[in-house]
């Protein structure tokens, strides 16, 4: 990497927030961690209430001080506030002039999200995808490698959240060539092209090079499925070739298969070892990286915790109950995301749970929290935003 | 039926393999079920029988009741609820008022001339095979449906969902066994296809013409994906409602305690229910009281139900809307209220827009002065459903006003948001129109004197009833319920008190329109034709009425005198308005004729004469012809005021040969001495079985003729049974150990001697039982007129010359000497003296 190091906005004000997320191992545990953690999360509640009066007056209104957060046991009570709030109203914790980027996020209901970023808050995400990377050895900057992207090929101020983190994940091993499955027609839209995905695995795997490929797993699963139809024969990918997907079934939710479906899928089409082929977990809401660990499930890195919450009271609950997903993390600042509830059910795990060795938490994700239609025939709220008003 | 068995085919049910087995046939199967038709008489008679069958402790009931609470998960109550909502919906009177109102007929499939001017008809067709895919877990929506296509004589094929139950099977494979000839289960098959089955759903659906589909936008494109551009979509889509308050009750006790029960009554299920409750304000301040208000009376009502049990997905969408609206607070947007058990939440929230709450007990309070109803609204135009609106009368007009031109489609009273009438509006549309199509046929002049297509078919035998033959006594007697009695007329007959007979006007106009058919049938033009109705009105009497509103429906040119006494009046009209058609009495027209023979003989120019109540006889109207022209003479109809029109002749028709009104009534003909149907040239008593009476049973009414079947075909092509007039049965009486018949006295008389004046016969006891003939002066001598009778009669002859049982003398007497029926004037045939009260 040949920019500076990611720097906070206030090197006083957030001194613990830069030193966590300078924090280079992405799975480490201890004391003394838990108490980096919560001196950032200070820093970082502190940080936001000063500068947004809508944060300010949600911790006046529920009589919380940034004090308050003494160990991890004290983040059950910190005000949080739902990612769907997130799609109504845009929050601002720094003057709009220091945006550095915002980004729309790819929802299936008519409303997108809106966050703004700063330049340390998406670079400081970035760098711990740099430092996952590293941790499981995958930065291979010399070796030239092949990539498939499942996602959309660019075009100059395209905004969707997923696009731009697919680009600088061609960082970490030299490109040598690249095709995108989502081909720009030109007019502003995309086409999924099979054809040329099959095309680009064959010449890949001849090629004899390693191959990443990205992106939305929908696409692979078609991919795949197109090849068996068409009765290609089983490719053989270089054995450190690597699938990394995100995004999640968006929009084809109908057509969604379980992962184990889908690895199996790849490891027979493509012969890339199951423990190389990887989900990842993010939104534009909270940007830190989960990705799956070697037993495919989504550790908890050092810089965030996870809690999860009943959906009827709110209750934080404990290992192995479903409820709203949520995340804590003081690396933002230009908007006060720092505890947000996602729209997603899910469960938390004890890592002795997991056989990968890590010694975090891991979650697992159980679907999207609430309806997106009714059971009767009132109208549902997700119908009625797909509207155009 | 069972889980292992969970599809309905055309009666059967199937296992899955048997179903996959089936599917190849379907396009042959459906289509020979839409080749032999539906009638919509057989719909309503099988839906009538169970909605019955449901209301009794039956085993379609118990069966319904257990699925209703072991797989829907309602309490006993509740199950019984929604059951008696099926049997309601099931009942004939609701499902012919809303044929009435959605297909403008009960009888829609059948073609029918448009008007009596025009050489045109119009009915309604099935769509053909009419696919319905039910919303999952709504219980009823999906049979009900079916019984909506099959009003429309469609074939239905109903989906229900991988994780249904199956009580729409349940339900439609009752339905179908209450239907003896089978039809109706026939053209139902109900399958469980889960939707992510796309194949065998395409297959299931290839053979649809139309697509009945509940849901989102999502679900119905998903649909449409597997289906072809050509098939028809009726989209239920999905509905929004709401509550406006007006000003002037926001602080009514009534209105919280109403908006409560809206809310909790259903849990806000229905698509009727308020999801959002507008108050005609702008202030926040006002808003938030208000909010605080419903709390309170949600709080108070909700204590008496308990809330149901919420799925995670359910409870989850429920927190989340909560908690990000509690966020919207700290920007001064919003309020929630709820209580400590979170039994309900009440979002007060300032901005306008309208908006969807997540349901049980969730209301949205939301700011909406009258001037911004329309620009608020529009945006959400195409899911507008209900308002239910507290306002006073004096502006409920401006407030209805706004809101229809908002997209609202239903305004009702806060506290009926959910009440709904037969045949009212689904989601802006009738249904049955979109289950069906419009068919017109021109038919040029090919069709003249002939209605309703139907009368060119045969018609449906009808099972007669398992009954006694109910006399007209009985009839009588019998009760009528407030809400048929609409009409009262006076109940005819020659003889006896004079009783009421009871109408609906629905009845009453459906009896009309059979009669206008009849006219229409015998040989009435009203193109042309410019008709005198000269039946008798007054005290109660329906005569001129009911043919003025024949007329009126025939939309025939009408003078309406009625049996005037100022005859002179009467002619003078005719031939100053070049009337051609006379409608009366023939004792009135006799009286007319006779009395200005040679102004009408001079005029030539009354064409055809209908008549009703007696008959004329042959030297009559041979009479009418030679001297005044007359070329038709036929009867106006054949009916009683008690069981309406029954009978009609036909251009083809001679002397007192009739068609049978099959659409209103079933005929058998009995022996005189037993209740055994005749043999085919045997005279016997008429009985009638009406088909439509509301409120009541005209069930084998004894309507006191005789007569016979006539079986040849009709010259006409009308394939309505025939049949012949014989006479009273009271014409029918027993003197001297035979059958005489009054008619044959008339007739011989008539054909012997030119005879065209009255007959009166009088029967006395004595040594010898004696039959006194009385004529009028214009009859021959009384031994040539015995001579006559005995002459023609073999029978009489035998009785009176060879065995001497009988004793026959003639008498010539002055008219008013004749005996006649007080009220009505009609000459009495035959005095029985040997009977009490017979003289």
């Amino acid at each position: 990497m040949t920019e500076d190091a990611p720097r906070v906005p206030d090197s006083t004000a957030l001194a613990s927030v830069q030193e966590l997320c300078d924090f280079a191992t992405p799975y480490a545990t201890g004391e003394a961690l838990d108490q980096l953690f919560c001196a950032a999360m200070r820093q970082c509640v502190a940080w936001h209430a000063a500068r947004s009066p809508f944060y300010a007056r949600l911790l006046a209104d529920h009589g919380f001080v940034a004090a308050q957060l003494e160990t991890t046991n004290d983040l059950e009570h910190l005000p949080f506030i739902l990612a769907n709030f997130f799609k109504a109203h845009e929050v601002l914790s720094i003057p709009p002039g220091d945006v550095y980027l915002h980004l729309t996020s790819s929802g299936t209901s008519g409303q997108k999200s809106q966050i703004f970023f700063d330049e340390w808050t998406i670079r400081g995400a970035q760098r711990m995808v740099d430092f996952i990377f590293a941790h499981y050895g995958w930065t291979t900057v010399t070796e030239p490698t092949n990539y498939l992207l499942y996602s959309y090929e660019p075009q100059p101020g395209f905004k969707v959240g997923t696009s731009y983190t697919d680009n600088f994940l061609l960082k970490y091993a030299q490109v040598n060539r690249v095709e995108y499955a989502l081909k720009n027609t030109g007019d502003g839209r995309h086409e999924f092209d099979p054809f040329g995905c099959i095309r680009a695995l064959q010449s890949f795997a001849e090629e004899g090079l390693p191959v990443r490929i990205f992106g939305f797993p929908a696409f692979m699963h078609f991919t795949l499925e197109r090849m068996r139809a068409m009765g290609v024969a089983p490719l053989k990918l270089h054995p450190r070739s690597l699938t990394f997907f995100g995004g999640g079934w968006k929009g084809h939710q109908d057509q969604a298969i379980a992962k184990p479906a889908l690895y199996a899928e790849i490891a027979r089409m493509l012969a890339v070892p199951d423990e190389r082929i990887r989900d990842g977990f993010g939104s534009v809401e909270h940007c830190i990286p989960y990705v799956e660990c070697s037993m495919h499930e989504f550790h908890v890195p050092v810089w965030s915790r996870v809690q999860i919450r009943d959906v009827r009271t709110m209750a934080v609950l404990g290992y192995g109950r479903p409820g709203y997903l949520s995340f804590i993390s003081p690396y933002i600042t230009s908007v006060p995301a720092h505890h947000v509830i996602m729209g997603d059910l899910a469960q938390l795990e004890a890592p002795e749970n997991c056989r990968c060795g890590l010694a975090t938490p891991f979650f697992r994700v159980l679907g999207r929290a609430g309806l997106s239609r009714n059971k009767s025939c009132a109208v549902a709220a997700a119908e009625l935003l797909r509207r155009p008003s | 039926m069972s889980q292992e068995k969970p599809h309905l085919w055309q009666g059967q049910w199937l296992a899955d393999s048997e179903f996959e087995a089936r599917l190849a046939s379907l396009g042959e199967v459906t289509a020979q079920a839409l080749a032999e038709g539906l009638p919509t008489a057989r719909v309503l008679d099988a839906c009538a029988a169970l909605g019955e069958r449901l209301r009794e402790s039956s085993a379609e009931r118990q069966a319904a009741l257990g699925i209703l609470q072991a797989d829907h998960g309602l309490a006993p109550a509740e199950a019984v609820a929604q059951l008696e909502e099926i049997a309601a919906f099931l009942g004939r009177d609701g499902l012919e008022e809303k044929l009435r109102r959605e297909l403008g007929s009960i009888d829609p499939l059948t073609p029918t001339r448009i008007g009596f001017r025009v050489d045109a008809f119009e009915c309604y067709a099935p769509l053909g095979i009419l696919a319905h895919v039910a919303p999952t877990n709504a219980a009823t929506v999906g049979s009900l449906s079916v019984v909506e296509g099959l009003l429309a004589g469609n074939v239905n094929l109903l989906k229900t969902g991988g994780q249904d139950s199956l009580l729409a099977q349940h339900i439609l494979a009752a339905l179908g066994a209450c239907d003896p000839s089978g039809g109706v289960a026939r053209h139902i098959i109900a399958a469980r296809i889960p939707s992510r089955d796309e194949a065998r759903l395409r297959r299931f659906l290839a053979v649809a013409d139309g697509v009945a589909v509940w849901g989102s936008e999502e679900a119905v494109s998903e649909l449409r994906r597997l289906m072809t551009d050509d098939v028809r979509f009726i989209e239920w889509g999905p509905k929004i409602s709401f509550a406006y308050v007006a000003a002037s009750h926001a602080a009514d006790p009534a209105t919280f305690a109403k908006l409560a029960d809206e809310i909790i009554l259903v849990e806000q299920q229905a698509c009727a229910s308020p999801q959002v409750v507008y108050l005609e304000t702008a202030d926040k301040d006002e808003l938030a009281r208000f909010g605080a208000r419903l709390a309170a009376a949600l709080g108070v009502a909700g204590a008496r139900k308990a809330p149901p049990p919420l799925s995670s997905a359910e409870q989850a969408e429920i927190t989340s809307v909560t908690e990000v609206t509690r966020l919207e607070s700290h920007l001064g947007l919003t309020q929630v209220l709820t209580d400590a058990a979170g039994s309900y939440r009440v979002l007060v929230d300032y901005r306008p827009a309208l908006r969807a709450s997540p349901l049980y007990r969730t209301i949205w309070v939301k700011p909406l002065p009258q001037s911004e109803i329309v620009t608020v609204l529009r945006p959400m135009r195409r899911y507008l459903q209900t308002a239910g609106l507290a306002c006073r009368s004096e502006d409920y007009a401006a407030l209805v006003t706004a809101f229809v031109g908002a997209g609202v489609l239903r305004i009702a009273e806060l506290g009926s948001m959910l009440s709904s009438y037969a045949g009212e509006p689904h989601d802006g549309v009738y249904a049955l129109p979109r289950y069906a199509q419009r068919i017109s046929l021109q038919t040029g002049a090919t069709l003249a004197g002939v209605a309703a297509l139907g009368q060119l078919l045969p018609p449906q035998p009808t099972v007669p009833k398992q009954r006694p033959v109910l006399t007209k006594a009985e009839f009588q007697t019998a009760q009528v319920d407030d809400a048929f009695a609409d009409l009262y007329f006076k109940s005819g007959g020659s003889s006896g008190d004079p009783k009421l007979s009871i109408f609906a006007y629905d009845d009453y106009h459906r009896h009309m329109l059979l009669a206008a058919r009849g006219l229409y049938a015998a040989g009435l033009d009203p193109g042309r034709d410019r008709c005198m109705n000269l039946f008798f009105a007054g005290g109660l009497y329906g005569g001129f009425i009911s043919f003025f509103s024949v007329l009126e429906m025939l939309t025939a040119r009408q003078f309406p005198m009625a049996a005037h006494a100022d005859t002179a009046e009467v002619v003078r009209t005719i031939v100053e308005k070049r009337v051609n058609v006379l409608l009366g009495m023939p004792s009135y027209i006799i009286q007319l004729f006779q009395r200005h023979a040679d102004q009408l003989a001079a005029y030539r120019g009354v064409e055809k004469i209908f008549y009703g109540g007696e008959h004329f006889t042959p030297p009559q109207c041979q009479l009418f012809q030679e001297k005044f022209g007359v070329a038709l003479v036929k009867s106006a109809t054949y009916g009683s005021v008690d069981a309406g029109p029954l009978g009609y002749q036909c251009r083809a028709s001679e002397g007192s040969v009739h068609h049978l009104h099959s659409q209103l009534h079933g005929l058998e003909i009995l022996q005189l001495d037993s209740d055994q149907p005749v043999a085919p040239d045997e005279t016997g008593r008429l009985v009638f079985t009406s088909k439509v009476r509301r409120g009541q049973n005209l069930d084998r009414y004894e309507i006191g003729d005789v007569g016979r079947w006539v079986a040849d075909e009709c010259a006409c092509g009308i394939k309505e049974p025939r049949f012949e007039l014989l006479g009273r049965h009271g014409d029918v009486f027993r003197i001297g150990t035979m059958f005489l018949n009054y008619r044959r006295f008339v007739d011989t008389l008539g054909d012997a001697l030119g005879y065209a004046g009255e007959v009166q016969l009088v029967l006395a006891a004595g040594a010898v039982e004696e039959l006194q003939v009385l004529v009028d002066k214009s009859a021959p001598e009384a031994s040539i007129v015995a001579r006559a009778l005995l002459a023609r009669d073999h029978d009489l002859w035998e009785a009176v010359e060879q065995d001497r049982l009988l004793r026959l003398t003639v008498r010539q007497v002055p008219a008013g000497e004749l005996q006649r029926t007080p009220g009505s004037g009609k000459l009495r045939g035959v005095i029985d003296l040997r009977i009490k009260g017979g003289g």
